[in-house]
Parts: structure tokens; sequence; C-alpha cells
């Protein structure tokens, strides 16, 4: 056994011990949790296998493996997940649950606030008129075409209610159904989806 | 005269070019023009070449020694593929057609896919087969996900992310392939293969082509993803990937054990048990569906479970049954798929309950559908019953198989008499205008079905050789069995399917989690490894 | 539980079996194609780098179709990143995050040598490691910095999209010339007798196609990635 090591030349044991890094870096890959360090794993796994490649003796896959698996796939990664970070709100109740002013006051507000702080995501509230066009009909269709997460209008069975609509596939509805049931003024619907699996 | 190859393939993708490079309206007709001179160049290539298949091996280069670079070949079955090809994208081109609008983005994508596919069919080299079936395998994602809803993408990406799983196990061994033999051109392969017979590489090489050949041509256990798919798809997309790129995977199968042929390996009777519980599993689960487009997929899947019945004989005749019965299906499948569609998009909903009165409201299109399913179920007289039966001749030494080939026939009748029921009922009082082009792509594949029932003993002769006079067009004993099934699932219906059993209501919900459908493609790739190397 | 241990049995077994076959390999190793490439490839087709020989001309068939999946790729994701229902979130996404001085002047300073290196990789492809598909990759890194730069930088989408389109055409066509001048598809146009530096202008020019080619479809996915929702 030790005869086998000392037999190595320096390129080889190189070779060996990028080798064992590699499969480490896939173990982590695996164990960790937090998107942003698996894409710092997947870059730095890109770069160990492009000295791997070099010291094969190919130069030219080495370079397309750096140029793409260390810069341009972390990019693509980075931006897709912090696009998933984002929590947008539709507010058609216009009126002071949620009051749009330079910055935003208001019982849901705050609601709202506390929920996207407490999951790490960026809040985005917009009441823009032109997001729809009809009424009630339409807020599962915006749900489902468009990338917004969550409908607030006015409660027509209750006074001064108000209805939260989103997605019964998004997991953040059912945490969202948890912080709602303090406040007796709001219900929440969250949608199936129309599957075609019938 | 030779290189007419090169251009079938490259002749769709520059057309695919010029439509989306040019948005002028009337660009669909760039593409029928196209399609006939595509047909036109293979009627007269097939002419020219007909009796010399060795002399369509062309290297592209040009280069001496034929080991080295790429070559395109063709003979019987590739020829015959590439005719049911062209005939396919006709119907879908002309379903699509709309007089003064285009969609290019659309039209880019599927005369990009005819070129790859006809690639495919013509290739010589492995790995521009493996270049071909990847870029099939993204252009139909694609396709899949063209609708831009939840559900569609859900499927697309289910099928992308198996199908390149399969892909890649093809991928590694080539690289085994490549590093034996040093060299990577099909019929050099076909010749040498038998040197190193009896090693595990061989073997294992073989296990890993085969698994991906069994992801893409859906076969038990993994062909999960094509429900997913085509239920979701467009009708024409359906049609056309349940008519011709699942026969692709087929295509593979055969042309990858013709490769191995040499090398002896015993793959008949368990591609034989796959395909048996391929055409099990997909009757069943179709049995239990209440969407149209559902039945019909699952349909697919027990369908090419019969080919692979089929394929799967070391008799020659029963061989080239299963071959007739890929074109057949082709056929009444894309039929079914369009005619479908068009009632789909009449009656507004998919579900097979609240679909009634076809008959009074269309009736064209309803003698189209029911001449389909007379075909899919193997009525004689129509080009089912012809393949069937020589399958079904194939294995008349043994009862187990028989009783198996009657077991898919029952489930299939079955099937088509619950979805007969749409026929059935009032007439629907308003309904959007229909497109005349659309019967005729449904009245040319009806009529497809009827010649390939009747002519088919010169079909499979010019293309193939093989005598059929012996299989009957009309018989007496076809016909009582064809009545006796018939009345078999007429009992099954009424007594079991109406009820809505709990049973079937448990299949229709039983769904596989993407975790299962992974841990079931290394169990494939397990037990085939298992019977090849380690038996 | 059981389903982990069935898994573990599964790959042990895939495994056992793998390793046998390399170890087989290593003495059932057959040469042929190495050889050969190793004895007439820089005659043929008058690149040192036989990898780019290999691509450009043995197998040009395969880099066609190879740089016809990066068109689809890309046309697939224009088609499904471009919404009906215009995204009005744009006006409330509050970029917060600024980036740094710092990194904006060495974003200036590496983005010309980026560029160069990349241009030098695509035209030297026949000679030095590397190739159209390589640089291409490196010069759509080198245009990428510039959005870390300016993050509301506008792009003309649709008029990359049709250049590359246009690109392509002009690869396959470049590929087709051979069938005048020598009567086989898809090869060098000049006689494989000729010599060397007029075979490998031939090289360079497809190389610098594919490179642009390749560069445009990665700056173009990238784009579709990071305009969503603007």
């Amino acid at each position: 056994m030790v005869d086998f090591f000392q037999s190595l030349t320096l390129i080889e044991m190189t070779a060996y011990a990028l080798q064992a890094l590699l499969i480490m870096i896939a173990f982590a890959i695996v164990i960790h949790k937090n998107n942003g360090t698996i894409v710092i794993l997947i870059a730095s796994f890109s770069l160990v296998t492009a000295s791997l490649y070099v010291i094969n003796n190919a130069p030219d896959v080495a370079i397309a493996e750096v140029a793409i698996g260390s810069a341009i796939i972390p990019l693509i990664y980075v931006i897709s997940i912090s696009r998933q970070r984002e929590f947008i709100v539709l507010d058609k109740a216009m009126d002071d649950f949620i009051i749009h002013d330079n910055t935003f006051t208001g019982v849901g507000y705050i609601l709202l606030k506390r929920f996207s702080d407490f999951y790490h995501l960026e809040l985005n509230i917009t009441n823009d008129p032109m997001y729809y066009k009809d009424t009630v009909s339409r807020d599962q269709v915006l749900t489902e075409q468009t990338n917004v997460d969550l409908i607030i209008t006015k409660d027509p069975q209750k006074e001064d209610g108000y209805v939260l609509k989103g997605k019964a596939s998004n997991i953040l509805m059912s945490k969202l159904e948890e912080m709602v049931k303090d406040y007796d003024n709001i219900r929440l619907i969250k949608f199936k989806d129309r599957d075609l699996g019938e | 005269m030779s290189q007419i190859p090169v251009i079938l393939i490259f002749l769709p993708v520059l057309t695919a070019l010029f439509i989306y490079l040019f948005k002028w309206r009337h660009m669909h007709l760039l593409a029928l023009l196209t399609q006939t001179g595509m047909t036109i160049l293979a009627i007269v290539y097939f002419l020219h070449f007909k009796d010399q298949f060795e002399a369509t091996h062309i290297i592209l280069g040009g280069w001496s020694d034929v080991r080295i670079g790429i070559s395109l070949a063709n003979d019987g079955l590739s020829m015959a593929f590439i005719f049911l090809t062209l005939f396919m994208w006709w119907s879908v081109l002309t379903y699509l057609y709309r007089f003064g609008k285009t969609e290019h983005t659309f039209l880019f994508f599927l005369m990009f896919l005819q070129g790859v596919f006809l690639g495919l069919l013509q290739s010589n080299d492995l790995f521009n087969l493996f270049v071909f079936f990847e870029l099939t395998t993204i252009i139909v994602t694609i396709l899949i996900a063209y609708k831009k809803t939840g559900e569609s993408f859900r499927a697309a990406i289910y099928y992308l992310l198996l199908n390149t799983s399969g892909v890649l196990l093809f991928l590694i061994a080539i690289v085994m392939l490549y590093n034996l033999y040093g060299t990577i051109n099909i019929r050099v392969l076909s010749e040498v293969i038998h040197t190193h017979a009896d090693t595990t590489i061989l073997k294992f090489a073989y296990v890993l082509m085969m698994t991906g050949i069994s992801v893409k041509a859906a076969l038990f256990p993994v062909f999960t993803w094509l429900p997913k798919a085509h239920g979701v798809a467009q009708s024409a997309i359906s049609a056309l990937l349940s008519g011709l790129i699942v026969k692709g995977g087929i295509y593979l199968f055969f042309r990858i054990n013709f490769l191995f042929e040499s090398a002896g390996l015993p793959y008949h009777n368990i591609f034989f048990i796959l395909g048996l519980l391929t055409a099990l599993s997909g009757i069943i689960f179709a049995l239990a569906q209440k969407n149209i487009k559902l039945m019909l997929a699952y349909s697919t899947v027990s369908q090419i479970g019969l080919i692979i019945m089929g394929l799967s004989s070391p008799d020659i005749t029963t061989f080239y049954g299963g071959v007739l019965h890929t074109f057949n299906h082709a056929l009444f499948k894309a039929l079914l798929f369009l005619g479908a569609g068009v009632i789909i998009a009449v009656y507004r909903t998919k579900k097979l309950d609240e679909i009634r009165g076809v008959f009074r409201t269309m009736p064209i299109i309803s003698v189209m559908m029911i001449i389909g399913m007379l075909a899919i179920t193997g009525m004689p007289f129509f080009n089912g019953y012809i393949s069937k039966s020589i399958i079904k001749y194939g294995f008349e030494d043994s009862v187990f198989r028989t009783l198996a080939l009657y077991l898919v026939n029952i489930g299939t009748t079955t099937l088509f008499i619950k979805m007969s029921h749409i026929f059935f009922g009032p007439k629907m009082l308003s309904y959007p205008m229909k497109h005349r082009q659309q019967n005729i792509t449904l009245l040319l594949l009806a009529l497809a079905c009827l010649v390939f029932g009747n002519f088919y003993v010169e079909i499979m002769d010019a293309f193939f050789g093989i005598d059929y006079a012996h299989i009957t067009r009309i018989s007496l004993g076809g016909l009582l069995d064809y009545g006796i099934t018939v009345i078999i699932g007429i009992l099954i219906y009424l007594y079991v399917l109406k009820k809505d059993v709990k049973l079937v209501k448990g299949i229709r919900e039983f769904k596989i989690s993407f975790e299962t459908a992974n841990i079931l493609f290394i169990a494939l790739l397990t037990v085939l490894t298992f019977y090849f190397v380690i038996l | 539980m059981s389903r982990k241990i069935l898994l573990v049995a599964m790959f042990a077994v895939l495994f056992g079996v793998f390793a046998t076959s390399m170890i087989e390999l290593e003495t059932l190793f057959n040469t042929y194609g190495k050889t050969y490439f190793l004895e007439h490839g820089y005659a043929e087709t008058g690149a040192s780098n036989l990898v780019t020989a290999i691509l450009l001309d043995y197998r040009l068939f395969d880099s066609l179709f190879e740089a016809g999946i990066l068109l689809i790729a890309v046309s697939g994701v224009i088609w499904i990143s471009k919404h009906d229902v215009e995204e009005k979130n744009a006006k409330f996404m509050i970029d917060k995050y600024k980036t740094p001085d710092l990194f904006i002047t060495f974003a200036r300073l590496v983005y010309p040598l980026m560029l160069a290196f990349g241009f030098y990789v695509i035209i030297n492809g026949h000679i030095s490691p590397g190739g159209g598909f390589q640089g291409g990759a490196i010069v759509a890194t080198a245009i990428l910095i510039l959005y870390y730069i300016d993050a509301n930088k506008e792009t003309n989408i649709g008029l990359i999209v049709t250049v590359e389109k246009i690109l392509y055409l002009l690869i396959v066509l470049m590929a087709s010339i051979s069938i005048i001048t020598q009567g086989a598809f898809f090869t060098n146009f000049f006689n494989p007798s000729a010599d060397a530096d007029l075979k490998a202008i031939y090289l360079v020019l497809l190389n610098v196609l594919i490179g642009f080619k390749v560069a445009l479809g990665l700056w173009t996915i990238f784009t579709a990635f990071l305009k969503e929702g603007r």
C-alpha cells in the first residue's frame, strides 16, 4: 500500500486528490439546504472538473467547462433563485387595508410584512388597475397565468372583511393560512389546480 | 441522386429558418410546398435504390476510410419510416392550416423537428444518432410546453428530465463501444461486434443503451411521462408524438438489436415480458380514465407494448408484424387524436361524461373516428386486424402468449366501447365553425387505414420483401374472433366500468411521484444488468 | 427506509458492474481511431489542434446540429419567457442592491481583456486549444459583465435572435460549399492536398461564425432570464 503511494508522480497525486475533493463537494451539494450555498458549490465543482480535464490532457474541454459551468450557469441560477424570493401581491380592495403612499401602511400591510420577513421573501405590492380587466372569475386565471401570488379583495359576505386568494399548490399559502387564523375579518381561499389528471 | 438523404434532412431545417425570419402571413404555404418537394425527392430516391440498398451508404465529407467520419445509410425499414414521417407531417400541416394566419414560431419548431427526425432515421453513426436523439427530446419539450399553462410546463419538464437521463446512459454506452472498437459506424460495428462478445463491458453497454431507449419508447416501468405529455399538449402535437416520435424509440430499439445481433444476447424473452407488462399496465390505466386524451395516451402505451411483443420475437414474420403494427398504429392513433382535437375544440371540454351527441353534430368526423376505433380494435377489413393477426400467428405455439394477446385485445375493445358513448345523444345546438381542411386530413388518414388493411401484401413485399399472402384479409374465423371480443368488452363495460367502483377510482388517482419514477428507472437498469451481465 | 436500502443495493450492483467493465477496458482498448487521427489529422485538414479538426472537418455534420441545439434552446427560452399579460410590477421592483463602485471599476477593466481573450480563442481555434464553441462562451461571459455595471441596460432581443438565425444559415451554407468543389457535403471546400494555410482559411471562417453564433445565443438566454418580469 505504501509502495503504491510512493510510486505516484506529483501529477497523479494531484489528480487523485482532486477526485477525492470532487466526491466531497458532491456530498456537500446533496446535504446543504440553502440555495445560495449550493450554487457556489456547483461553481466550485465545475472548476475542479475543469482542472481534472487539464490534467487528463483535454484543454479544449476545460476552457468550455470553465466558461459555461463556472460563469454562465451560476449566474443564471442566481437570477432564478432571487426571482423565487419575490412575493407578489395584487391589491384589489382599494381601501385602507393597505395604503399605497410613498411608504405602505395599513393593517394588511403589517400582516404581509410580518409574513414575508419571517420567510425571507421580498414583498412586492401593486394595485395597478391595468393588471386586471374584470372581476371575480378572472382571479383564478390571474394566479395561474401571471406570477401574482396573492390577490386581496373585499369580502362580499362580510362587512369590513377581506378575502385573500392564491393557488393551493403554493406552499406559502398554507403558511399564510396559519397566520391569518387570528384575524376574524380575513378569510383565505386557495384555488385548486384545474389539473387535467381527471 | 445519392446525396438526396442530406437534402431530405436539411430542406425542412432551412424552411424552418426561413419561416422564422420572414414573418409573412402566408408562410404556411411554404411549409406545404417544402413538404411536396420532399415527398417527390423521397419517391424518386426510393424507386432508384429499391433493389440496391447497399449503395445508399454515403460518407459525409468524402473520406476514404469508412471508419472515420459520419455516414448515412438507408434500407427498407428506414425508407418505410421516412414515408411514414412525411405522411404524418402532411397530416399535421394540413390540419393546422388556416388561411392567412401563420404561427411562425410553432412552424419553426415543427419543421425543424421533421428534419431532425429524418436525420435520426437515416444516420449510420452512433454519436450522430445520439445528437439527433437529444435534439428531438429538446424540440418535443418545447412543443409540449408551447401553451405555457402550468400543467404544460410540469409535463414538459418531467418529460425533459426523464428522457435526458435516458439519453445520458446512451452516451456512456457509445463511449464504451468506441473505446472497444475504435469506430462508431453502425455497419462496421455490426460486423466486428462479435470479437468481444463475452465481456462484461459489451453486455453493460447493451444494457445502458436499452435502458435509454426504453425511456424514449415508453416501456414499463418508465412510461409515466407519456400520459402526462400527451394529455396536455395540443391535439396536433399529441397526434405527432403518439404517432411518430415514440416510434423513433421503437426504431432505435430494433436498430440497436440489429447492431448487437452477432453478439448473441438473449433479449427475446425479457423484452417480451416487458412488452407484456407495458401493454397490460397501459390498458388497465386507460380503462380507469375519464379524460379522452388520457385514455388515448394510455392506449398508446398499451399498443407499444404490443409492438414490442412482436418485435422481440426471433421469428422474422412476427418481427415484421410488429413493424407493420408500428405503421398502422401511427395511422389510426393520429386519426383518433386529431378527431378528438376537433371534438374538444367544439365541445370545450375533455371529460368523457360531458361529450354526447357527436354523431348528430358532426357526422363526417364521427364516421372517421368510428373507422379509427374499428381499426385499433382489430376489425377485419381494417389495418389493425392484419398486424394483430400476424403477431397472433407468431405466438401460435405458446398458450401463454396467445392468452396475453387476447387479454390486451379485450382491454382495448372495452376501452373504445367506453369511448364510443360520445356518439350517442342529441345534437348540440350551436358550435363554432369547423375547418374543412381538418376533414380532409381525417379523411386521408382513414383512407390510409383502409389501404393498409387491404393492400398489405404488396406494401410489405415492396419494402421488406416479406410474403404475407398467407394472412387472409377477411375470414370467418377472424370475424368470429372479433365478434366475441366485442361481446366480452360490452359485458365488462356494463358490469364493471359503468358503476365506477372504488377500484377504478383508485387506479385513476394513482399517482407516481417523480421520485418514484426515478427509482423505477434505476430499478429497470439494475434488472436488465442482472439479467444480461450477471446471469 | 426500505427505499433507501433498495436504492443503495441497486447502486452497489451497478457500480460493481461498471468497475468490472472499466478494468476489462484496460486490456481491450482499441486505438484505431486514435492512430488514424494522429497520423493523418494535420495533413488532411490543416489544423494542428486535432479536436478542431474533428469538430470542423471529420464530423462537421454533428457540429452543425450541436449549433442547432443551441439555436432551438434559445428560441424555446425566448418563446417561454414572452408574456401576454404585461408585467406591471417593474416599478415596484426596488433595486435595493446597488453594485459597489469598486466592482464597477474592476468590471470596466476586465471587460476588454475578456473580450480580447475570447476573440483570441475563437480565431486561434485551429492552432491552440479553443475554437468556436469555447471562444463563443467566453465572449458571452464578457458581455454579461456589462449587465453588472448597468442593470437597466436596454437590449433588442428580436434583433439578436434574427442575427443568430442568419448566422446559422451562413454556417450551413458554408459547410455545404464543398459539394461544389469536392463532390461531397460537409467538409473543407479546399482539397485535402492543398496547402495548410489555405485550408486554415476555411477553419478560421467557420470558427468565427460559430463563435459569434454561440455568443449571441448565450447572451440571449441570459437576457431573457434577466428581463423576465421587467
